[in-house]
């Protein structure tokens, strides 16, 4: 194969065949840059402070924030499910737990409730009386950033002249 | 709060001998519920100072790391879990009911079975690491299937309109898969829907029929019909359904169910052709062709034989009370093998169709 030196040499001899120009003047002045070859590629211009603001920004971006991929080998993903799955079916089954005994709690409430009526009518109604009005009182806190000094007003009253 | 570590104190995790659960009157445990000796060590062990064996590279071996934890929370997790299994299987001893529901339950969990089934040949698998017969491995595989294909086959089957056009409805119940053999060099599974040249499907396809569900394989029979829905009925200015092949009374096993040239050869005659393979050979001009392959569950034998390649399949099935539990399909157009196919099977030469709208509407 033919070096890209020898290359143009020969380009530029064969246009210098064809009449137009001084073959003398051309081999002296190689190596020639020719269009298709030139480099192209941009030279950075970005001033200093730009710089700076892109770096920054790149910094914060969500990509950098995503961990990196854990490359696991197929016995350690198999490890790494078998935790994940224990877990998942322990939790499970503790929820199930918490589930099973407030129904039960519920359905002693309400077991207790019919032998109270069958026993004890007036004490039942008494049981069930509906309290209107009677509410956790909103005004005794509100959402802040930063727990209060005093935790809880005890003696909280209700404002007379509303 | 309690705690896994707690919850399970009383289990010695020694990572030296672990094997899972199993019941007390098993004679020889199946092969599928170990995983291979090169991996059990590093799978139930921890990977060793070598590097996991399932890197093939020395250099890649040495350089891994396993994540610091996670021997400890494996053995912990590992114990737990075959406490639970051991209970499910004591619970299969003292009840008969739900038995390959829990059977299943017991050993989902197992790590070796989940290592078998990830990293093994789902559909041509080897019995030894992916067992069909053990309803967990099918379990496996209908989890395997419902995540994608079995969602590819209905968009198919209902984009191309083959429901209603063959079938009114349909609920996928067994993976089938397909393919041409030996005579091409398109030795592969087809997707369903794929357009396939008439030099392809020129001989009867192989098809495999996974059955998921606890069935009698000794006496549970299967049908598989191929029809065409889109045949020119010129005499109506329409289009007509044939069939291209039936099979019935196909018996299958849950680790042997591929159906290929050499066993219909081989079969001693318990296997029912209804009719005899006719390739598709679409004409010239007319859209692209639907083949549609159907499996059904047949309650019964079926030892008619079909003489006219018309076809009703609604009536069909509906006279043999079928149940149909899989599909697929794929679609042929005119090519320039077509005549080659038709000079093979002896059949007349195609008719070339123009595009002239008919006087009369279509129906």
């Amino acid at each position: 194969m033919l070096t890209f030196p020898i290359k143009s040499q020969i380009a530029t001899l064969s246009r210098a065949v064809n009449g137009s120009t001084n073959t003398k003047y051309l081999i002296s002045s190689l190596p020639l840059q020719f269009a298709r070859g030139k480099r192209t590629k941009r030279t950075v211009t970005v001033s200093a402070g730009t710089q700076r603001i892109i770096t920054q920004l790149s910094v914060i971006s969500a990509r950098k924030k995503v961990p990196r991929v854990l490359k696991l080998s197929n016995e350690d993903l198999i490890r790494h499910d078998t935790v994940q799955r224990a877990w998942t079916l322990f939790q499970r089954e503790k929820r199930q737990q918490q589930d099973e005994q407030l129904s039960k709690q519920y359905d002693s409430i309400i077991n207790a409730l019919e032998d109270l009526k069958a026993v004890a009518p007036e004490l039942y109604a008494v049981a069930n009386k509906k309290e209107k009005g009677k509410r956790f009182p909103l005004e005794a806190r509100i959402p802040v950033d930063y727990p209060p000094n005093k935790i809880w007003y005890y003696d909280v009253a209700k404002d007379e002249s509303k | 709060m309690a705690t896994v570590a707690e919850s399970t104190s009383s289990v010695s995790a020694k990572s030296a001998d672990k094997t899972w659960a199993k019941p007390s009157n098993l004679e020889n445990e199946p092969r599928a519920f170990k995983a291979p000796s090169k991996y059990r060590s590093s799978l139930l062990n921890g990977v060793s100072k070598e590097g996991p064996p399932s890197l093939s590279s020395k250099k890649f071996k040495l350089r891994y790391n396993s994540p610091s934890g996670l021997q400890d929370a494996f053995d912990v997790s590992y114990a737990y879990l075959r406490d639970k299994s051991q209970e499910l299987y004591n619970k299969i001893e003292s009840s008969n009911e739900n038995k390959t529901q829990l059977e299943i339950e017991a050993q989902i969990n197992n790590p070796e079975v989940r290592f078998n089934f990830a990293y093994n040949d789902k559909l041509e698998n080897d019995p030894q690491y992916i067992d069909y017969e053990q309803p967990v491995y099918r379990e496996l595989l209908k989890q395997d299937w419902e995540s994608k294909d079995q969602m590819l086959l209905m968009q198919r089957l209902e984009q191309l309109h083959a429901i209603p056009d063959t079938l009114p409805t349909f609920e996928p119940k067994v993976p089938v898969s397909l393919k041409f053999l030996n005579h091409t060099t398109v030795n592969r599974w087809i997707e369903p829907g794929t357009v396939l040249s008439s030099n392809v499907t020129a001989y009867p396809p192989s098809i495999k029929i996974q059955e998921l569900e606890q069935v009698d394989t000794k006496t549970q029979l299967y049908t598989v019909l191929i029809v065409n829905p889109d045949v020119a009925d010129i005499a109506n200015n329409t289009y007509k359904t044939q069939i291209s092949w039936g099979l019935s009374n196909v018996k299958l096993e849950y680790n042997d169910n591929f159906i290929t040239p050499r066993r219909l050869l081989e079969d001693d005659g318990s296997i029912n052709e209804l009719i005899d393979y006719l390739p598709p050979v679409p004409e010239k001009n007319l859209p692209t062709q639907r083949f549609v392959v159907w499996v059904f569950r047949q309650p019964a034998p079926i030892n008619v034989k079909l003489t006219e390649r018309d076809f009703n399949i609604r009536e069909f099935v509906k006279v043999n009370s079928l149940n149909a539990v899989g599909a697929h399909m794929w679609r042929s157009t005119w090519d320039l093998n077509v005549s080659k196919v038709r000079e093979l099977y002896g059949l007349p030469k195609g008719t070339v169709f123009h595009k002239v709208r008919g006087e009369k509407r279509m129906k």
